[in-house]
């Protein structure tokens, strides 16, 4: 592929508009570009992590079965108690959207 | 976008209409402008200025956006309810009239009058010019709570409102599983929180009337305090604990987490106002039972938003944006219900 790639367009573009894009704006506009800036953040971790979730998917796959329909029968069962207090899947879950939430939302 | 999922009609003509009608409830009337207002994922608020006999008159008319979540009360309902909660004395915009005659501005919609200041979260919980005193505020949000609490059913004008046969907790579960099943991809974090509030739903008790959206960012205040309670398009029959609950769920603390009461004061503060008004006794574990589902209730909504913008209906950055704020959701709802 050719470099940059996608991940370090939006890096140097996002960089160059925080730098001298973002303090220029008047009052009005600063809502909206500071949700630009978050949105072109997301995209550049997103990229940036590769679509990587191979471990969690893997772990998840391992604790509720590979079949086709693995995952609704594993949502029918969740909702008539067979997970519950399930401490495996509550660690799994959390480890899942504490990736999802690096990307999404990094404090 | 065309025909009735539009904006308002804002031509001459149809300014020449509203002004009519508009005339019909405050006499003579000129309508000098209409601006369209930033907010309002789910109706379209447009400030308008009249020319009165009685002078310059702000006003603020409210219409459905081009989608609208399927959840929320048309303007016809949300105006009875914003009736009744200012005749129980409620801080609201004084309601003035509502049209459903589409031929005035191509779709229904209803007029207020505009109240000052801010509703901005963000800006309310950091900037203090905002809102006088914090503890005073959150004491009196948690009395004009406390008086929307006192209505209950049945009443005449809201017989519109579905009434609960079983705890209103499970109610709302069922139709966030109603939801998911119709998502795309299944939800396994909110699978897993739904599943758990179904386990300790609260039972059927005491209904009042819910706002269902009570929350820092839908009031508005200036810089001496509370002006107006806004977007009552969510409210309901239901568990007044719900309502308590939403207010001091972390998701709706706009990032100042150590003030517990909506990113404004502390907890008891608010808490404080609402038992004095009500002579309600509290309870805190229910409080908490309806902050966990908060994250539950916003995290379907911020799905609903985000396919707003993924299916192409109304693409916009707000809605896409929010649509990512369901992982933080998911991941707090997650730790609200371990095992």
């Amino acid at each position: 592929m050719d470099r940059p790639d996608a991940a370090e367009l939006i890096a140097i573009a996002l960089a160059r508009f925080r730098e001298e894009i973002l303090p220029v704006l008047p009052a009005d506009r600063r809502l909206a570009a500071l949700m630009i800036a978050n949105a072109l953040g997301i995209a550049e971790r997103e990229l940036a992590a590769g679509g990587d979730d191979g471990t969690i998917a893997a772990a998840f796959a391992t604790l509720i079965g590979e079949t086709a329909d693995a995952v609704p029968a594993f949502v029918a069962d969740l909702r008539r108690g067979r997970w519950d207090d399930d401490a495996d899947l509550h660690h799994l879950l959390l480890q899942d959207a504490k990736a999802r939430v690096a990307i999404a939302n990094p404090r | 976008m065309t025909g009735e999922a539009a904006h308002i009609d804002t031509s001459e003509a149809a300014r020449a209409r509203l002004g009519r009608i508009i005339a019909a409830a405050l006499g003579e009337a000129t309508v000098l402008s209409i601006e369209k207002l930033s907010g309002g994922a789910i109706q379209e608020n447009y400030a308008v200025d009249v020319e009165t006999a009685s002078g310059r008159q702000r006003l603020v008319l409210r219409a459905d956006a081009p989608s609208a979540i399927a959840v929320s009360h048309g303007r016809a309902q949300e105006f009875a309810l914003l009736k009744v909660a200012h005749a129980e004395g409620m801080t609201v915009p004084q309601p003035i009239f509502f049209c459903a005659d589409p031929t005035i501005l191509g779709k229904p919609f209803y007029v207020m009058r505009r109240v000052a200041g801010t509703a901005a979260g963000h800006v309310i919980v950091r900037d203090d010019k905002w809102h006088g005193d914090r503890i005073a505020l959150a004491d009196r949000l948690g009395r004009e709570l406390a008086i929307l609490h006192r209505v209950r059913p049945p009443h005449p004008d809201l017989a519109f409102l579905p009434m609960p046969s079983v705890s209103p907790a499970l109610v709302a579960i069922e139709a966030y599983r109603g939801f998911l099943d119709s998502y795309r991809l299944p939800r396994p974090a909110l699978e897993w929180g739904l599943r758990w509030l179904e386990r300790h739903a609260p039972p059927l008790a005491e209904l009042v009337l819910c706002h269902r959206d009570y929350r820092t960012g839908n009031y508005m205040v200036d810089d001496s305090g509370l002006t107006g309670i806004l977007d009552w398009e969510f409210a309901g029959w239901g568990d007044p604990h719900e309502d308590i609950g939403w207010f001091c769920a972390k998701c709706w603390r706009f990032g100042a987490n150590a003030r517990e009461a909506g990113g404004i004061a502390g907890r008891d503060d608010f808490l404080r106002g609402y038992s004095a008004e009500s002579g309600r006794r509290i309870d805190p574990g229910q409080v908490r039972y309806w902050e966990t589902m908060a994250h539950a209730r916003w995290a379907v909504i911020a799905l609903q938003q985000g396919e707003r913008h993924v299916s192409g209906a109304e693409p916009s950055l707000d809605l896409a944006l929010t649509g990512r704020r369901v992982a933080e959701l998911e991941y707090e709802l997650l730790l609200m219900t371990g095992p």
